[in-house]
């Protein structure tokens, strides 16, 4: 009788976890807050997300580059980039390290709580905090850490579905919908439900798995339509697709990079670990189950970027299979009759985080990552009015910010595969004569490339180019028509 | 009938000794036949070259004399007994004759495996394995000394392995297998490290009273070995010359043997890897805390370099025959059908009639087929020239080292990473492959260079073609000369 009394109370006391995890990962991701602002992208994220509100329209064509002008090009993930732009306008740069780190902090939550359906409160924590650690290199103010909570949720509900052998439900769609407009990465919630129907059908009994494999189909379909409620409609997809299909142009795109083991990262530490835990539990998963595993680690060997979706796919993969080991325990149940009711203690946790984030933000003065950023350089540059620039990658979102139009910058999928690796082998040095041919096709009146860009030093030794600036981030060279027309001996 | 079942083991056990020399005479004949693929690393030109020289002085080299930038450092070849066979038998075969020693490396390193492998698990799964291992280590099977080291390697690993499923100590007459490891490679050091977790994992296994005297046994065993390890012409600096190599740091990653797994397009390892964990997961293995840290180890390795394939290919499956072995009862049915008395001699005969093939497919094949150096990467041509105008300071490119070294021309820098140091090195490559292209002139200024042979589609030519007081001179699809040019050189300083 007491112990039927006090597992509802134990319950809700788990419940407050979460909510525990969920402020304490946002509070230190807003007292680090600067840390979020040192991607370049999120500049003309921004930038798109003020065009879209000043027009009331999404862009269809780019209007921003040099060399693209007029092409073809989707924002697929413009519902962030106006959320980013609104919040900017309202509180500066403290406003999209709070979106950012709202987003991060729901995800870790709603993740705790998706483990903790299986697994004791440290085993729980465990794995969240690796999932963070996984992902803290690639948390940034940009796009894909809003839709970071969108896919935690849809992925712990179509794991939870299987778990039971069951179709998920339909009301689940409008999380789709939500995901398709916030980030391109909504067409990895379409390729888990083939993935996780697989594990449903595998536990089904034989008879009833006919009626499920029609059901779960029905949901794909709806999935597909749900991801297509978006301004671009049919197009959403396409554009989403076109960024995975720029090729060997990955392999020079930081987060586009194959995992790298040149050193001990965290994600080579998870991996082996991965590796002990399969060898040490005798773990016997079902097969959809290791499909799952194995796609999810092959994504994080070939893409830093799905190294997040690895931390917090895998994790919910083994739960069930782990928990039948490890059962959250009753044990736990009498402390919980000191527990406050939930209710109240969430109150006061909102309010604590909340009055936190006034005081902080009202003394801090959030500021994008100078560091990497040349405004000196620019300067100089728009000195120079409607000068053609040949810039580095890391520039074009700067420039883009600076209403100076970039020859590359980082929206590689409007670019395509051929135009970047062509830049790329320039810019890096491998192909001097390319480098001299891109400056002369294009027109570009003035370079402006990292300090320690092979280009710009290849510059210093060629006819026709002067330095004309230099700092520790960024080096201008532009064109040397004095000694250009003297005729080389 | 206990006693005729005990009888057809005993038969299967003795017509087993065939299988392992069916693998071995397979993968001899396969790499054989293939044979010019092994001849393709301009290493095996410098390492023949040692060879020859150790053989025409009968001495060891102490310092180095083929390079004008280090000519007279301290450098001893770890693995001079390898190049010694090379040497010999490419001064008896030619060509053909490192690809006979390379092929018969890779076919006893198959051949031990699937020895090894056989009292664990049935025939056909150690077969697998050892095919699975060979196309894992295929991009690495080379004409060069680690390859002579490998079948010690998979044989050293294996008796400890088995010294600790026995829970006891290996035996002392092991251990002239390490002295012959130290002589072949400079990778002996892996069996030195290795003796640590696979006592432990020994000593996990053993009855608790015994436990601190197995573990003095492997402790003594360890330091004998380590003893056997400097039975070298060098002595102990065998051992400081083979963890010379390991301090190269940051260069590790630029050359491509060290450089750390790529898993930009699908490999055999990533395959491998990706099949261990579903392995793991969905057998429902439960190994031992020292079994899992072997393998966690040997998977870091080939994760942080690629050479460190062959080592997880070929000890992966030894540290797991044992566990998946338990897993999977064997079927005793095979040996029902075999007959008693003529298995010895079956086996005899067998084992005679695989050699004696294999012995005249390679006389047949050597008689109409001449093995030659892939030259597709070796710049002969150019080289021709450079010795035409008796050029004597060349820098050269990286993987041209060893071609210039037979060639008897001195070389700037060649594939004896460990002799030059990690900074020259890395300033050459910064210079060259257009990281730090304003290097490239002070470098060519500090050694007094007269002519490059560089790469043809790197950046190095690309930029020197810029630079003034340079100019091409010779170019083809393997590589591109650049000699100094008097006349604009001369009239350089005349221009502010």
């Amino acid at each position: 009788m007491t112990i039927a009394a006090s597992l509802p109370i134990a319950h809700r006391q788990r419940n407050l976890a979460p909510l525990c995890a969920a402020a304490a990962t946002y509070l230190l991701l807003l007292v680090s807050g600067d840390g979020l602002l040192h991607d370049p992208d999120t500049l003309w994220q921004i930038k798109v997300g003020q065009w879209i509100l000043d027009h009331r329209a999404v862009p269809w064509t780019d209007v921003y580059s040099l060399t693209r002008q007029g092409d073809v090009w989707l924002s697929t993930s413009w519902l962030s980039q106006v959320l980013f732009a609104a919040t900017y306008s309202h509180w500066g740069w403290a406003g999209p390290v709070i979106l950012a780190a709202t987003a991060i902090a729901a995800a870790m939550g709603l993740l705790l709580a998706l483990l903790q359906r299986h697994l004791t409160l440290p085993y729980a924590l465990v794995f969240c905090l690796l999932a963070m650690t996984l992902a803290t290199p690639h948390l940034l103010a940009r796009p894909h850490v809003l839709a970071l909570p969108v896919m935690v949720g849809w992925a712990g509900a179509l794991m939870a579905a299987a778990d039971r052998g069951r179709a998920p439900s339909f009301l689940l769609l409008p999380l789709m919908v939500l995901w398709a407009n916030l980030h391109g990465g909504f067409v990895l919630g379409l390729a888990l439900i083939g993935a996780i129907g697989l594990e449903s059908l595998w536990r089904a009994a034989p008879a009833r798995r006919l009626a499920l494999t029609l059901k779960w189909v029905a949901f794909g379909l709806a999935a597909l339509v749900a991801s297509c409620c978006t301004p671009y409609c049919l197009d959403t997809l396409l554009g989403a697709l076109r960024i995975l299909s720029l090729g060997t142009s990955f392999a020079v795109i930081a987060e586009w990079r194959p995992a790298d083991f040149s050193s001990f990262s965290p994600f080579a530490g998870a991996l082996l670990a991965l590796l002990g835990l399969a060898l040490s539990r005798g773990l016997s998963l079902s097969p959809p189950r290791v499909l799952l595993i194995l796609i999810a680690t092959w994504m994080a060997l070939a893409h830093i970027r799905s190294i997040e979706t690895f931390g917090i796919l895998v994790p919910l993969v083994l739960a069930q299979p782990l928990g039948t080991g490890i059962r959250p325990t009753a044990s736990d149940a009498p402390r919980a009759l000191w527990m406050v009711p939930p209710a109240p203690a969430a109150l006061v946790i909102v309010m604590a985080v909340a009055s936190a984030t006034a005081a902080f933000v009202a003394h801090h003065a959030f500021a994008f990552s100078a560091t990497q950023t040349p405004v000196a350089a620019v300067d100089v540059l728009s000195e120079r009015r409607g000068a053609r620039i040949f810039n580095s990658y890391g520039f074009g979102g700067y420039l883009i910010v600076r209403d100076i139009k970039p020859f590359v910058d980082g929206r590689s999928e409007l670019y395509g595969e051929k135009f970047l690796m062509d830049y790329f082998a320039a810019e890096d040095g491998r192909d001097v004569a390319g480098l001299l041919r891109m400056l002369d096709d294009n027109r570009i009146d003035a370079t402006l490339l990292t300090a320690d860009s092979p280009a710009a030093q290849i510059l210093d030794h060629i006819r026709g180019w002067k330095r004309l600036y230099a700092d520790a981030i960024a080096v201008i060279h532009v064109r040397d028509e004095q000694q250009a027309a003297t005729p080389p001996k | 009938m206990s006693l005729s079942f005990a009888n057809s083991i005993a038969v299967q056990s003795r017509a087993r000794a065939l299988v392992p020399l069916c693998v071995g005479a397979c993968t001899y004949l396969f790499f054989f036949f293939t044979g010019d693929t092994l001849l393709q690393d301009s290493d095996s030109f410098w390492q023949i070259k040692i060879g020859q020289w150790i053989l025409d002085h009968g001495a060891m080299p102490y310092t180095d004399f083929y390079s004008f930038t280090r000519q007279g450092d301290a450098w001893i070849s770890t693995s001079w007994l390898s190049q010694v066979l090379f040497a010999f038998s490419y001064a008896q075969w030619g060509w053909a004759g490192p690809v006979i020693i390379t092929a018969i490396g890779v076919a006893l390193t198959a051949a031990i495996l699937v020895h090894l492998l056989e009292t664990q698990v049935e025939a056909p799964r150690a077969v697998l394995f050892a095919m699975l291992a060979l196309v894992l280590s295929l991009h690495h099977v080379l004409a060069r000394p680690h390859i002579l080291a490998l079948p010690v390697m998979v044989a050293w690993v294996g008796l400890l392995m088995a010294a600790a499923d026995r829970r006891s100590a290996p035996s002392w007459t092991w251990l002239p297998l390490m002295a012959l490891w130290a002589n072949l490679h400079g990778g002996f050091v892996l069996g030195l490290a290795l003796i640590g977790p696979i006592s432990l994992e020994a000593v996990e296994h053993a009855e608790k009273g015994q436990r601190l005297r197995l573990f003095m046994r492997w402790v003594l065993f360890g330091a004998g070995a380590l003893l056997a390890s400097c039975c070298t012409p060098y002595g102990w600096r065998t051992l400081m010359g083979a963890t010379n190599i390991l301090s190269l740091g940051e260069l590790l990653s630029l050359i491509f043997e060290w450089m750390p797994a790529n898993f930009a397009t699908f490999t055999s390892f990533e395959g491998a890897l990706l099949g261990l964990i579903a392995l793991g997961y969905y057998r429902g293995l439960v190994l031992s805390a020292p079994r899992i840290f072997l393998i966690l180890f040997l998977t870091w390795s080939a994760l942080t370099h690629v050479r460190s394939i062959d080592a997880f290919a070929f000890l992966v499956p030894l540290v797991l025959a044992k566990p998946l072995g338990e897993m999977l009862p064997r079927s005793l049915a095979e040996a029902a059908g075999a007959d008693r008395w003529p298995a010895r001699t079956v086996t005899g005969f067998g084992a005679l009639m695989i050699v004696a093939a294999g012995w005249t497919s390679t006389a047949l094949f050597m008689a109409h087929h001449p093995f030659t150096f892939t030259m597709t990467q070796t710049p002969v041509a150019a080289v021709d020239l450079l010795e035409q105008r008796k050029v004597q300071r060349i820098f050269n490119a990286y993987q041209f080292g060893g071609y210039l070294i037979s060639r008897n021309i001195p070389v700037y820098v060649d594939g004896r990473a460990e002799l030059y140091g990690e900074k020259f090195v890395m300033d050459f490559f910064k210079a060259t492959e257009g990281k730090k292209p304003e290097l490239l002139p002070r470098l060519l200024d500090d050694y007094k260079i007269d002519a490059t042979l560089l790469v043809a589609d790197a950046p190095g030519p690309q930029i020197l073609d810029q630079l003034k007081g340079w100019k091409r001179i010779y170019a083809d699809d393997i590589a591109v000369i650049h000699v100094r040019d008097g006349a604009s050189a001369a009239a350089a300083p005349a221009k502010p």
